[in-house]
């Protein structure tokens, strides 16, 4: 924290002088995913540079995970049986966004503009859909509905926290189960509801060591991957064939 | 304690993988039979994806089939010839089941799939089982022999052309009903991620008249090529096998099988088949349940990878 409160002064003094300048830090740039990962929490600093300080602005810091293809099903009972019937598949959906502001989002600014910057959960942009009309909204809940649930989509009008009239200051919870990929912090000063600046940072979440080594191998080298495993069933195998010999 | 499988891409109690493994294993000792069919179903009720649960079943039922496969060629109980023929027929039948399995994961409906075949599979293996070990303890209660069972007519098998002689097994019959039950085994194993031995040992005792010292012996064999075959070719198709999972539920599961072989010799024949009918049967009922009750979530969200 305190590299991080080093880096912002370094940031602050570099900045130049502006109207509504704003700046942010991580506390890591970096996150490795070992065996033993049980989650971990990021924090983002920023400053504000104009002389006013923060009081009369709202912030709100958004923390986004990589975009993937998606597809969402849904089960519906035939002869008895729940089947998946349906489903839509939606090209660029974060696996992960977390939300933080000073107020809930909907005093922040009027619901056209949020849309329009893509801010909280409900406003995300999820990509095209072949599905059109109810049943396109049906699958977008589902999947807002669906992450939100399993801790992936977050929102919270509360966490942000200013710290003396200049800093504030925000900090994610990211779950056991957190994907690994490119990541963007992305902060938005706001004044009587109308965007005034933002600024972002990128983070990288990534699976270490025996992990990605072995992701990659049953990836890149599947063959070699596999007659491993057989390799260490049969060794297994005969390992417990000998030590416990009965005859 | 919680443990990342690389694979499985989450997070599961190492010690609830052992001990599924260890209970798995204690089974195979005790009732003789590979274990796969209770494990697949086990890893998906805990949450494992279903692919990766088929996978890494697949991988386990190799260790274990080794293992006991080990014992039996020791005491020259393999026939090797018969259980070359009925691999070839199971590596085939593997590639085909394997290619049915990815088919149905990209349409989203292996899970339906697998319920349904389990429900199926399991309902009629655990059924007859219950009916014959409960038949057999009424008739030994009130102390009437077991009858022998009827000479099946077995025309057919010497009518088909390709007779072969497999001489340890003093058999010479057609290679073509041999090769169908691999195929026939091997699709199973590829879909289910089970082994398969509780169809292979009655066909064989049954239908081929394997003599009965070589029909386990010559059954595991053929079990262990034709998983190693469908374990590659899950992992190399689809990657689903995940190796830290294989590898702690393999270790749970050789300590556990001695344990159970341990328990074995104090119970009777019938007594053992029919506690292995009631857990078949369980397995069978809660894949019903979930098939038939309206679910909690209707929508399911699957990240298609690059």
């Amino acid at each position: 924290m305190r590299r991080a409160a080093a880096a912002l002064a370094i940031g602050l003094a570099a900045a130049p002088v502006a109207a509504e300048t704003l700046v942010i830090t991580l506390s890591a740039e970096e996150i490795r995913i070992a065996s033993t990962f049980t989650g971990t929490t990021i924090t983002v600093f920023g400053a504000i540079e104009d002389g006013e300080g923060l009081s009369g602005y709202d912030i709100a810091v958004a923390l986004e995970g990589p975009r993937t293809e998606t597809i969402v099903r849904r089960k519906d009972a035939v002869v008895g049986l729940w089947i998946n019937r349906a489903e839509a598949r939606f090209t660029n959906v974060p696996e992960f966004y977390a939300i933080h502001a000073t107020a809930p989002l909907a005093d922040i600014a009027a619901r056209e503009a949020l849309g329009a910057l893509g801010l909280g959960v409900d406003n995300l942009a999820l990509g095209p859909t072949m599905a059109a009309g109810a049943a396109a909204t049906g699958f977008r809940q589902a999947v807002l509905r669906l992450r939100r649930e399993a801790g992936r989509y977050v929102e919270d009008g509360g966490a942000v926290e200013r710290i003396g009239s200049n800093l504030f200051r925000t900090t994610f919870s990211l779950p056991s189960d957190v994907p690994d990929g490119a990541y963007t912090a992305r902060a938005l000063l706001f004044r009587d509801g109308a965007l005034q600046a933002e600024a972002s940072e990128n983070l990288a979440i990534s699976k270490t060591g025996g992990e990605q080594f072995l992701f990659d191998a049953a990836h890149e080298n599947a063959w070699l991957y596999a007659l491993a495993v057989i390799l260490m069933a049969a060794s297994i195998g005969w390992l417990g064939g000998t030590i416990f010999r009965r005859d | 304690m919680q443990l990342y499988l690389p694979i499985a891409e989450l997070s599961v109690n190492v010690l609830l993988m052992i001990g599924i493994g260890a209970a798995i294993g204690f089974v195979s000792g005790l009732l003789g039979v590979g274990g796969g069919f209770l494990l697949t179903p086990l890893l998906i009720f805990t949450g494992i994806p279903t692919s990766v649960a088929v996978g890494t079943g697949a991988a386990q039922v190799v260790a274990s089939s080794s293992s006991a496969a080990m014992t039996y060629w020791r005491r020259k109980q393999v026939d090797l010839k018969l259980a070359g023929v009925l691999v070839a027929g199971g590596i085939v039948g593997s590639a085909a089941g394997v290619a049915l399995f990815n088919l149905l994961d990209a349409s989203g409906q292996l899970d339906l799939f697998i319920g349904v075949a389990y429900v199926a599979f399991l309902g009629i293996v655990g059924g007859l089982m219950l009916v014959e070990s409960v038949r057999t303890i009424l008739r030994t209660r009130r102390g009437q022999p077991t009858p022998l069972r009827r000479v099946r007519d077995r025309t057919l098998m010497r009518r088909l052309p390709w007779r072969t002689r497999f001489r340890r097994s003093h058999l010479h019959i057609s290679v073509i009903p041999v090769v169908a039950l691999g195929f026939g085994v091997g699709i199973l194993g590829a879909l289910l991620g089970v082994g398969g031995g509780f169809v292979v040992v009655p066909a064989l005792i049954y239908l081929f008249r394997v003599p009965t010292s070589m029909v386990i012996g010559t059954s595991l064999v053929q079990i262990l090529g034709t998983m190693t075959a469908t374990t590659i070719l899950h992992a190399v198709t689809n990657n689903s096998v995940d190796a830290i999972l294989a590898l702690i539920l393999m270790l749970g599961s050789v300590i556990g099988a001695q344990f159970g072989a341990g328990w074995a010799v104090h119970l009777r024949g019938e007594t053992l088949r029919l506690l292995l009918a009631v857990l078949v049967l369980a397995v069978a009922t809660r894949f019903l349940v979930d098939l038939v009750t309206p679910p909690q979530e209707r929508y399911s969200i699957e990240e298609v990878s690059a």
